[in-house]
């Protein structure tokens, strides 16, 4: 099949604020927002960096579901959706941790903890259907970073088995102690403050906060009700590495498959696309397999083909990767430009594409992938298509 | 401990093989049968039945059959996932400790899938799901979503609950309260069906009360009964 799922609105937030306007003066312009954290206490961790958006004056302290519900709005209103009370609602989240932390600070100080419902993941698509009158299932994928691209795979699923003309699906993370005080003691986190994807210097992630939504769309109903598809989904797929809990295959196996899987979906060869939004976390494990995924999957055209890791600049969005990305991505082939990969500067030998290092650049692919890939060697690839008629 | 052997049953031969587990903890001291077994270690996974409780139902559920490769994509589903390494690290943190490292791999509920991929040799999608409602419905119109899609011929659906501990027993009342029909178990609980063709769910009342909401799912494991008695397996608590 080709063609048949569009999105027709989307609405996102990063570190650089929300909407596209941000991600254009953030991501595609080559900045970057990390800096010490000043959301949490970070005393007695090995690291207080990450890309975090300041707090809002208007509604106090950075939490997943406004955000996301911000961005639910935003996707709406662009979709030109007033109602959609049929639409499944599918949301990349562990839940909000914020709760978990209050809870147990208070029980701890033999204080009353408060509810413990608004942390649970599945709190968030059913609010927001609640919120917004959207319909059902109502669901968290917790796949950890492949969350969100396996929601919108999903999604995808259910407009083209027709079981689904809208589907609404998103991400949300908003950085917070207790996952930060997890990569921290994992020792995931860059120790030089800084991301650099595919860099020989990289050390490691830092989070970002991050939350998207789009708006799934049969294209028959999109057309039948005048709205102007942004984009096609024509390609996805989902592969495990079968190879280690958290680690990636080195040989990228299970990337490759499924980055073959969405080319073999949307009945392309691998020369037909013209720009990759890749995972590149900037840890020295991810960088190198991707490499090696891309190569074993795109052959002689991984070479040729602009690659670029946005992590750089935004920092690792955990569950909402998959769909933030997936909307800089839209972004660049709507715009014609590509964003860079900030933070590499002296390209590791092992990760010798074409990755975009310095500043955005100017072109015009008509195809673009956007892979992800999660703990337990979870993989994801979606291929993006200017819509037909553009 | 209770698990079900694989012969397909004629109420639905779509299901190729089922187990559900359900060691009760402290309470199995109680029940007619009860023996000491501990759930058998997990290499990588501490502190935590989840991970442990899902590794064994998959053991029982595959045991004799080969999953390897593409054709095979697993479904995951709880409603609170692994609560007792989120409120460890919680506690933790809230003593005014970091947090245990080993804890980090652990922390979502993809990790145990890492793991089972690679015992098992599968390579196809794995989501882990969430609902705060009809949950085991999702995991099975989720696995009929999978089946329809090349080069999927299998899904192994695993529903998990651990005993809610009192975080997640205040979740569970919150449910409640806000009118969600979704029971907890009484125990820890998971089942798993290895399926080839969609399955429809029994009605909510079917299967055994124990499971909590996780009992219709339990009701499709073929070619057994269901008595707590048949349950032996004391296992360590952690909070």
């Amino acid at each position: 099949m080709t063609g048949d799922v569009v999105i027709t609105g989307y609405g996102v937030f990063t570190a650089f604020g929300y909407g596209a306007d941000a991600l254009r003066g953030g991501v595609f312009a080559g900045k970057h927002r990390f800096g010490p954290i000043t959301r949490f206490d970070t005393t007695g961790f090995r690291g207080n960096i990450a890309g975090t958006h300041p707090d809002d004056p208007d509604v106090g302290e950075l939490r997943q579901y406004p955000v996301l519900r911000r961005c639910a709005e935003a996707a709406l209103a662009m979709a030109g959706l007033s109602e959609a009370p049929r639409a499944p609602v599918l949301v990349g989240t562990q839940g909000d941790h914020t709760v978990l932390s209050r809870w147990w600070r208070a029980t701890v100080a033999d204080e009353a903890p408060g509810p413990a419902l608004p942390g649970l993941a599945a709190e968030l698509p059913h609010q927001l259907a609640e919120d917004l009158g959207l319909g059902r299932p109502r669901l968290a994928f917790q796949n950890a970073c492949v969350a969100s691209a396996d929601a919108m795979i999903t999604g995808c699923r259910l407009i083209h088995s027709g079981k689904a003309d809208v589907v609404v699906c998103g991400g949300a993370y908003v950085v917070d102690q207790e996952f930060f005080a997890k990569f921290d003691s994992g020792r995931a986190c860059a120790r030089d403050g800084r991301v650099r994807p595919f860099d020989r210097a990289r050390s490691g992630l830092l989070l970002g906060d991050g939350a998207g939504v789009v708006v799934l769309e049969s294209a028959r109903h999109a057309a039948a009700r005048g709205a102007t598809p942004l984009v096609s989904i024509t390609g996805w797929g989902l592969a495990a590495d079968a190879y280690h809990v958290v680690r990636p295959h080195p040989e990228g196996e299970g990337l490759a498959r499924a980055i073959s899987m969405a080319l073999r979906r949307a009945g392309l060869a691998p020369e037909a696309i013209g720009y990759v939004n890749a995972h590149g976390t900037g840890t020295p494990a991810n960088d190198p397999a991707e490499t090696a995924a891309l190569r074993r999957a795109l052959g002689a055209h991984a070479t040729t083909v602009p690659i670029s890791s946005t992590k750089g600049s935004t920092g690792h969005m955990l569950e909402a990767s998959g769909v933030v990305e997936l909307i800089i991505t839209l972004l660049a082939l709507r715009e014609g430009t590509l964003p860079p990969t900030v933070g590499l500067v002296e390209p590791d030998p092992r990760c010798d594409l074409d990755y975009i290092p310095g500043a955005a650049r100017t072109a015009n692919p008509r195809r673009a992938l956007t892979v992800n890939a999660g703990f337990g060697g979870l993989n994801s690839a979606l291929v993006v298509e200017v819509a037909d008629g553009e | 401990m209770e698990s079900r052997p694989t012969t397909a049953s004629p109420q639905d031969a779509a299901i190729v093989s089922g187990a559900c587990l359900a060691p009760w903890g402290e309470r199995a001291a109680n029940l007619p049968g009860a023996a000491d077994a501990e759930l058998p270690p997990l290499s990588g996974f501490v502190v935590s039945r989840f991970s442990p409780l899902v590794a064994e139902v998959v053991r029982r559920c595959l045991a004799g059959h080969d999953v390897a490769g593409p054709a095979t994509a697993v479904v995951l589903g709880s409603v609170v996932a692994d609560a007792t390494t989120a409120d460890v690290d919680a506690r933790d943190l809230a003593n005014g400790n970091v947090h245990n490292p080993l804890l980090f791999f652990q922390s979502v509920p993809s990790s145990i899938l890492g793991a089972l991929a690679k015992q098992y040799g599968i390579t196809g999608p794995m989501p882990c799901l969430s609902a705060r409602e009809a949950l085991p419905r999702h995991l099975l119109d989720s696995a009929a979503l999978l089946l329809a899609e090349e080069p999927v011929e299998r899904v192994l659906v695993i529903g998990v609950e651990l005993e809610p501990q009192p975080r997640a027993r205040q979740v569970f009342a919150e449910l409640a309260a806000a009118g969600s029909a979704v029971r907890p178990p009484q125990g820890d609980v998971a089942v798993a069906l290895l399926l080839a063709r969609p399955v429809r769910l029994p009605a909510p009342d079917a299967g055994p009360p124990e499971f909590g909401y996780l009992a219709p799912l339990a009701a499709l494991c073929p070619a057994a009964e269901f008595t707590t008695s048949e349950c032996p397996t004391t296992v360590k608590g952690a909070i």
